[in-house]
């Protein structure tokens, strides 16, 4: 997690993530991929509906968070490692929960996503991972348009030998 | 061939199949450049030393693909208006190139909206496996649905 070992992370610390840009091609392409659905794929079947007009898929917008940390965690793991840290193994997230979708998305929107860390703590079934769990959330103008939870392995600290012996 | 399912046609307890699909190689790869590029996302051997043991998809793709596998079970040709939130996405297992998916959706609730007279709510609980059984995605939420009009 952004180059840091499970023990070395702060609960509490907002990490800002990036910006994804909605388009009309990125939105159509998710729809027939993933949800092709009357009211995603047709303008008509949209103005009828809850939106009043073409929006994007909701898991479109939760996926959306992904390349956004992907990137800011690179980012941070080649700082860190030019500052000569070592770094962990790359996690992987176990699930989601809570997941809100307050305002539509329309194409030429661009959400800024952040991540807040919010509870960590050790596995006994998995001694090299710890837990943490994230509030993510993405913003257009400054509101919520997406939040979720996640929970994610994040790879321990190995103890040097001479912890180990003491 | 059933027509358009709407609010009405649904009760609790009723179950709809999900897939078979088999997820390839290439679209886990093809998703991950979009949205996810880590290696164990793209790369056979990064994804066999990895804790996935194995190319795997990115959890986004497989809640993205259960969305579709829903679709083509019944959400397509139904009256959905679309939905507010999911309670949970949960990555149980790897989704590794070649699994052949399967599974099913139980509406677990039905009521009508307070707010909208012309919507009703439906809670609902999903999983998928692969051809051995193993169950590796589940999706328990909500969707809103178009009511009769006559």
């Amino acid at each position: 997690m952004m180059g840091l070992y499970f023990d070395e992370l702060e609960i509490g610390r907002v990490i800002e993530l990036g910006a994804y840009e909605f388009t009309v091609e990125n939105i159509r392409a998710f729809k027939e991929k993933f949800a092709p659905v009357p009211f995603h794929l047709d303008d008509a079947e949209a103005a009828k509906g809850l939106f009043g007009q073409q929006v994007a898929v909701g898991f479109h917008l939760c996926a959306a968070w992904m390349p956004c940390f992907v990137g800011i965690n690179t980012q941070e793991r080649i700082r860190l490692a030019g500052a000569g840290k070592d770094l962990p193994e790359i996690g992987v997230g176990l699930g989601m929960s809570d997941i809100r979708w307050p305002r539509p998305v329309f194409a030429g929107d661009v959400v800024e996503y952040r991540t807040t860390l919010v509870a960590k703590r050790k596995l006994a079934s998995r001694p090299n991972w710890g837990l943490l769990e994230n509030l993510n959330e993405g913003l257009r103008d400054g509101e919520v348009v997406v939040r979720f939870s996640a929970k994610m392995l994040v790879a321990r600290r190995k103890l040097s030998s001479f912890e180990i012996a003491f | 061939m059933i027509g358009q399912r709407s609010f009405e046609d649904f009760h609790v307890g009723q179950v709809f199949p999900l897939g078979p699909r088999v997820i390839t190689a290439e679209e886990i790869k093809s998703f991950a450049l979009e949205f996810d590029p880590q290696a164990f996302h793209l790369n056979e051997v990064a994804g066999e030393s990895s804790v996935l043991g194995g190319l795997a998809a990115s959890g986004f793709h497989s809640g993205a693909l259960m969305l579709r596998l829903i679709c083509d079970s019944f959400l397509s040709n139904s009256s959905i208006l679309g939905t507010s939130n999911m309670e949970r996405l949960t990555w149980l297992m790897p989704v590794h190139a070649r699994d052949e998916l399967s599974g099913a959706l139980e509406v677990t609730a039905l009521r009508p909206s307070q707010s909208r007279p012309q919507m009703g709510i439906m809670n609902f609980a999903a999983h998928l496996q692969n051809q051995a059984g193993v169950r590796k995605v589940e999706l328990v939420g909500t969707f809103f649905f178009g009511r009769r009009t006559t």
